[in-house]
């Protein structure tokens, strides 16, 4: 194998492996969002009774994803990120939630759960796409794929 | 074009350690795929490859009788196939990776050198 066969193969192996890893994180960041809208509307609907429903649906989802990542816990500054992005999360639950009652709008949490969702999508899902992609990678020098 | 058989003694020897098995671009999209998840459901890496369901099928028979990948049942729908690589294919795809690395990186070398 020439240098060149080498570096399309390598070429073919990150793309690859960033596809899988976008639809893994795609697929988690779907089935969170999910989660937290639907209880905000069953709050919002003061229909508690179907939190129990919710979090089946949770479940259930959860283990019917077509690809489910293996992340790399070792990557302290994605651990770190992703525990942010959790914590971005809750504050902007929290502070729609205040802005929308401030306003005396209808329907507050399921507006701050919209809310939480986007920056599930924004910050939550590229962490995740990190921590899976350096999960490939430890352990090995450097990326040569795309020069 | 830099020959990684033709210069460096150790390109010889990393040439000679690259796993024939993984040579196949439909193969090593498969892998590739599955590296950075726990397991990938057939239909998914059929889209991730790009390749023919009786492709695929044919390479990833080629690959569990190897030992590579592990092929299971979902718990959600049993028709579904979840497919994962197996320890010994998470190290043996790592070092093929590794060696790849290594090619590009002596022509690399060589190319500075001259």
């Amino acid at each position: 194998m020439n240098n060149d066969d080498a570096r399309n193969q390598l070429n073919l192996v990150r793309q690859t492996e960033l596809r899988s890893a976008r639809w893994g994180a795609f697929g988690t960041a779907f089935v969170a969002a999910v989660f937290v809208i639907a209880t905000g509307v069953v709050i919002d609907l003061d229909m508690l009774w179907l939190l129990g429903l919710v979090v089946l649906g949770f479940v259930g989802l959860s283990v019917a994803r077509p690809v489910r990542l293996r992340l790399d816990w070792s990557d302290r500054v994605g651990v770190s990120l992703l525990v942010v992005g959790v914590i971005a999360v809750i504050a902007a639950y929290l502070l729609t939630q205040s802005l929308v009652r401030s306003f005396e709008l209808s329907a507050p949490n399921t507006l701050s759960a919209f809310a939480a969702a986007l920056v599930i999508f924004g910050v939550c899902f590229p962490v995740l796409v990190r921590l899976a992609a350096r999960g490939v990678s430890a352990g090995q020098q450097g990326r040569l794929g795309n020069v | 074009m830099f020959d990684a058989s033709d210069s460096a003694p150790e390109a010889d020897i990393t040439a000679s350690k690259l796993n024939p098995l993984f040579h196949e671009p439909v193969r090593l999209a498969v892998l590739s795929a599955l590296a950075p998840s726990r397991y990938v459901e057939f239909s998914m890496l059929m889209q991730l490859t790009g390749a023919s369901k009786s492709a695929l099928s044919k390479h990833l028979s080629a690959l569990a009788d190897a030992g590579v990948i592990e092929v299971s049942q979902a718990p959600a729908d049993k028709r579904a196939r979840r497919v994962a690589l197996s320890v010994q294919g998470r190290s043996d795809f790592g070092s093929y990776i590794t060696n790849l690395e290594r090619i590009v990186r002596q022509a690399r070398q060589y190319t500075d050198h001259r």
